[in-house]
This record gives structure tokens, sequence and C-alpha cells, in this order.
């Protein structure tokens, strides 16, 4: 017969494992949507000629960031200067400063090893499944499942992208950036809790496209602040109207 | 400069905008205002990434019917609406955008 310290540490291992393991289960049929992607960023280092597959897998090992990777390597083959990549790096990964934000009352209480693992694990795609808009409750161990998850399951894609490279289209060639898009809509549909985050989703996806149809490259930092000023706003005024 | 190098320096540059941030030694405070406009941050980032591939085709605006990106969309939209299921509506819009991209419009 087990002791009864040992019957509660088992426990609570067993709910660490099964909040990992919930984790995990939602993060798939989004991985699903992503694993093109980290297919192409495998393969489009090798097919530009600028990496080797030890640096193209390096790069997802490493960085772990799709928009990132792919840049990089396309301002490789453009003959980019260094400061300029560094420079668009710094843009175009600046969203992340936002999300670590939104996440900094839940996290900043953590260890060392957790903030630096989930920052680490930080991509658009964990901040949309566990972002507290949509999850109130934080659960350390169910994001680590999700970002583990994507994490092991985006290096696995990078690699079959680095095997298969010499077959692989470009997704937007196929349409299958329309399973990105898909993921954000479906997880911003549920967020819509009242009538300012209806604005907001608006708002942002006009001036997204405004930014795209005029050729600025990094719209979503155009976009997503406006957004948020104006579902704010919206709030307040809602607020003043009601008191 | 070496191609490993650069890796190395990029992948510092991303770690850093994700961790930092999350370090409780910064001198940040979030009141409970600041908390209610960070609400706003996921519907505001998420519609922006995904608003860009659904309107836009060959850089012109291309609101019709004609879109197959635009009319998925929409039934991603009302799936996830009426059945709250993410998968449901992943699944069924990837479904209905192949279908009106390689046998409607090809």
């Amino acid at each position: 017969m087990m002791k009864s310290t040992e019957v509660i540490q088992f426990r609570q291992f067993n709910d660490k494992f099964k909040a990992f393991c919930r984790g995990a289960i939602a993060a798939a049929p989004i991985l699903l949507a992503v694993l093109p992607w980290s297919m192409l960023a495998g393969s489009f280092a090798i097919e530009s000629g600028m990496m080797n597959a030890w640096q193209s897998q390096g790069m997802s090992l490493l960085i772990y960031g799709g928009a990132v990777q792919l840049a990089l390597v396309g301002m490789l083959q453009a003959g980019v200067s260094i400061a300029s990549i560094l420079a668009s790096v710094a843009l175009i990964t600046s969203r992340h400063l936002l999300y670590a934000l939104t996440l900094r009352s839940e996290v900043s209480s953590l260890p060392l090893r957790w903030r630096m693992g989930l920052g680490f694990l930080l991509t658009d795609e964990l901040f949309a499944l566990i972002n507290p808009t949509t999850h109130p409750k934080f659960d350390r161990w169910y994001t680590l499942g999700v970002g583990l998850f994507f994490y092991v399951g985006w290096n696995i894609a990078t690699y079959m992208g680095i095997i298969l490279s010499e077959y692989i289209e470009s997704p937007s060639e196929l349409g299958l950036d329309f399973t990105i898009a898909a993921t954000f809509i479906a997880m911003v549909v549920p967020s819509i809790k009242d009538y300012s985050l209806l604005v907001c989703a608006l708002v942002s996806t006009v001036v997204a496209v405004l930014c795209e149809l005029h050729q600025l490259s990094y719209g979503i930092l155009v976009a997503a602040p406006i957004g948020m000023f104006v579902g704010v706003l919206c709030y307040r005024t809602n607020q003043e109207r009601e008191a | 400069m070496n191609l490993w190098l650069l890796i190395c320096c990029t992948a510092g540059i991303v770690f850093v905008s994700r961790f930092i941030l999350l370090e409780p030694w910064l001198p940040i405070q979030l009141n409970e205002s600041a908390q209610k406009v960070l609400r706003y941050s996921a519907p505001a980032v998420l519609s922006a990434i995904a608003a860009p591939i659904i309107f836009i085709r060959q850089n012109t605006l291309d609101v019709s019917y004609n879109n197959p990106y635009l009319i998925a969309a929409i039934v991603v939209i009302g799936v996830s609406y009426t059945m709250r299921s993410l998968l449901v509506a992943i699944v069924l819009g990837t479904l209905v955008f192949l279908y009106l991209k390689h046998q409607l419009f090809c």
C-alpha cells in the first residue's frame, strides 16, 4: 500500500500530466493547419541555395518562427545587408512583445525555467490557443503541452520539408494559406464576447487590409494597436452611456 | 558573417521578444485598465494576420463570390459561431475552400 504522501504526489503528477495531454490534444488540429508552412520553411531554405540541411533544421530548432525563418532566407537570397536583416527580424518578431505582455500577469510569477521555456515556445498559435480572452484560467502544464506539441510537430515537418524539398510547391500556390487564416478566424470568433471586441476585430481587419493594399509590409503592427485602441474606446463610451 | 552566427543572432532576437516582458524584475506594473486593454490583443492581432489572406488576391481587394477564401471564411465564421468547435470549423472551412478553388474556379 502507498503512503498518503506518495498518493498525493502521484495524484499531483497525474493532474499535471492530464493537463499536459489536454494541451497537446487541443493543439493537434491547429498543428495540421501549420504543417504546410513548416515544411515550406524547411524546403525553401534548401531550394534557395542559401543553406544546407543542418542550417535549415537549425532555424526551426533555434528560431522556431515561420515568418522570421522565411524572411531570413528571402533576405539572404536578395543579398540584403546583415544589419537590415536583423532590423527586419526585430520588426517581424515585435508582435510577440504584445503576447508576452498579455500573459505577463500569469507567467511572471513562475520560476525562471518556466518563464524561459514558455517564452521560447510563445508563438502566434500558442498565444491564440491560451490567450486570456478565451482561456481565463491559465494552466502552465496545459500551456506546456500545447507549446511542446507545436515545437516537436514544427520540427518534424521541417525535416520532412528538407527531405522533400525538390517536390514542394509553395503552400500559397496550393491555397493552403487558407488553413492559417481559417485557424485564426475560428479562434477569434469565440473570443468575441461583446460589442467592443467585435469592433476591435473588425477595425483591425479593415486596417490590415488597407495596409496590405498600400504595400505596407508590417501592417499588423499598425492594424493591431488601432484595433485595440478603438475597441477600448468603444468599451469606455458604452460604459459611460450605461452609467 | 557566418551563417550559423546569423541564425543564432536571429534566434536571440526572437527569443528576447517572446521572453523579456515575462520577466518579473522589469519595472512594469499592469494595473486593471492595462489588463482590460490587453484583453483586446488576441482578437486584434489574429484578425490582422488573417485579413489580408482572405480579402486580397493578386494585390487587389476581392470582395466577391468568386473569391473562394472569402466564401470559405464566412463558412468558418458561421460554423464556429454555431457549433463552437475549432476542429469542425477548420475542417469544414478547408473542405469548402478546396472544393471552390479546385472544382469551380479552375
